[in-house]
């Protein structure tokens, strides 16, 4: 006898990229995680293209066509930009880091209504590394914009 | 009856409602249903309303209506929430948008598939593991636990498996083979437990790329749990005791017998216990 082949029919309802791009009404550790993400993505890229135009076999006068290239128009904001990511992404790796393994957490504890979670514990991390994102970024931006006059 | 009772009763209330037939049906579409509002209605009263009342075909999964048995979670307006926890005015919009719970297969409207969601539960062997076979399934006594070992596991053994911290997990959103928060915080569960002596089988058990490490803390998991388990803080603290385990070296010994006080009486009036079943 055969037997009829019980296993339903679905629809995969997984949200894919748009489920991480997109934090809707979460808290700030889900809104953080998508820009340590994005952050992240575009310090690699950046890396990429730095190796690809400081990689070639140029002459001096080469060089310097290159180098008078990308400072034209929006790149140096776009450098300036990749230089913020980059400090945002170091500072909130800390956090993440001493985060993963259980430190600047509360311990567990019973649930009791109404319910909290331990990442309260860790807040002032979160605002900590907005703040000093905050000096490092404007420091840098007075020595990019104003100093060097990008 | 009170006058904010009353004007909960006249209200319209609007519920948009993912639908999904696999034998007809190549994609859900939403359906919209109006229902009068009554007071202490929560989305699964609305629910079963709906399908007594206008729609017997809708498809939901419900059983305790007490947020005991997590059958009823849903995305309600995006968010994933128990729905017989959720009272219909506690969500501000006039429209209600009801989908099945993100990241898990649609059997039909609103439910569900969780077999994989229990299959990794049982991957990551969810239960108490000692050396004594012998003793462990025919057991003679108890295990000696202190109140301030219990507080170590107890907040994460208050999971009901409703699943509804992998619909909000944004890793389990693109990582369809990713352990997930129920399992891992379950994982941490049994290897907080002073009784348990098989830290290294479950280790082992997540020693794969999609599994502890995938986990980046969102946080997301812990925000939409309805029973305040606070998967994520088990997930980390479980890395914790991974280091301990495989950089240190360090374990645990899992607690002995409880001892019987010696020289104690039964007091009088008090019943010997019945005699063991299994």
């Amino acid at each position: 006898m055969k037997f009829p082949d019980l296993k339903s029919k679905t629809h995969p309802n997984f949200k894919g990229v748009p489920g991480w791009v997109w934090a809707g009404r979460y808290g700030i550790e889900r809104q953080l995680y998508i820009l340590q993400r994005m952050t992240g993505l575009g310090v690699l890229l950046y890396l990429l293209m730095h190796l690809i135009v400081t990689g070639q076999k140029l002459d001096q006068s080469s060089w310097e066509f290159v180098m008078g290239q990308v400072n034209q128009g929006l790149l140096p904001i776009g450098e300036f930009l990749v230089f913020a990511g980059a400090v945002f992404h170091a500072l909130n790796g800390i956090r993440l880091a001493l985060v993963h393994f259980g430190f600047l957490m509360r311990q567990p504890g019973r649930p009791i209504y109404p319910f909290t979670v331990a990442a309260l514990g860790q807040r002032w991390a979160v605002y900590s590394v907005f703040i000093a994102t905050a000096a490092i970024v404007g420091y840098g931006g007075y020595e990019f914009f104003i100093v060097a006059g990008h | 009856m009170t006058e904010q009772a009353k004007g909960c009763q006249d209200k319209e209330m609007t519920f948009r409602i993912m639908r999904y037939d696999p034998d007809k049906d190549a994609k859900p579409y939403f359906q919209q249903y109006k229902i009068k509002l009554q007071h202490g209605m929560t989305i699964l009263d609305a629910l079963m309303h709906i399908k007594e009342t206008q729609d017997p075909t809708l498809s939901y999964r419900k059983s305790c209506r007490m947020g005991i048995c997590g059958s009823c979670a849903m995305q309600v307006n995006g968010f994933p929430r128990l729905t017989c926890q959720t009272q219909v005015t506690e969500i501000s919009t006039d429209t209600i948008e009801v989908r099945p719970l993100a990241n898990y297969p649609i059997i039909r409207d609103l439910v569900p598939d969780l077999g994989d969601f229990m299959a990794r539960h049982e991957s990551i062997l969810p239960y108490i593991i000692r050396e004594d076979h012998q003793e462990q399934n025919n057991p003679t006594g108890e295990y000696s636990q202190s109140p301030a070992e219990l507080e170590e596991y107890l907040q994460f053994a208050y999971c009901i498996k409703c699943g509804s911290c992998l619909a909000a997990c944004p890793t389990n959103a693109t990582d369809r083979k990713f352990t997930g928060p129920q399992a891992l915080a379950a994982a941490y569960r049994y290897a907080a437990d002073s009784r348990d002596g098989g830290l290294a089988a479950r280790l082992d058990t997540l020693d794969h790329p999609n599994s502890l490490f995938r986990c980046h803390y969102a946080g997301a998991c812990s925000e939409a749990c309805p029973k305040g388990v606070d998967p994520s803080l088990g997930i980390q603290l479980l890395k914790r005791k991974l280091f301990q385990k495989k950089i240190l070296g360090r374990g645990q010994k899992p607690a002995g017998m409880a001892q019987t006080p010696a020289g104690i009486g039964r007091r009088e009036g008090i019943p010997q216990a019945p005699e063991k079943t299994v």
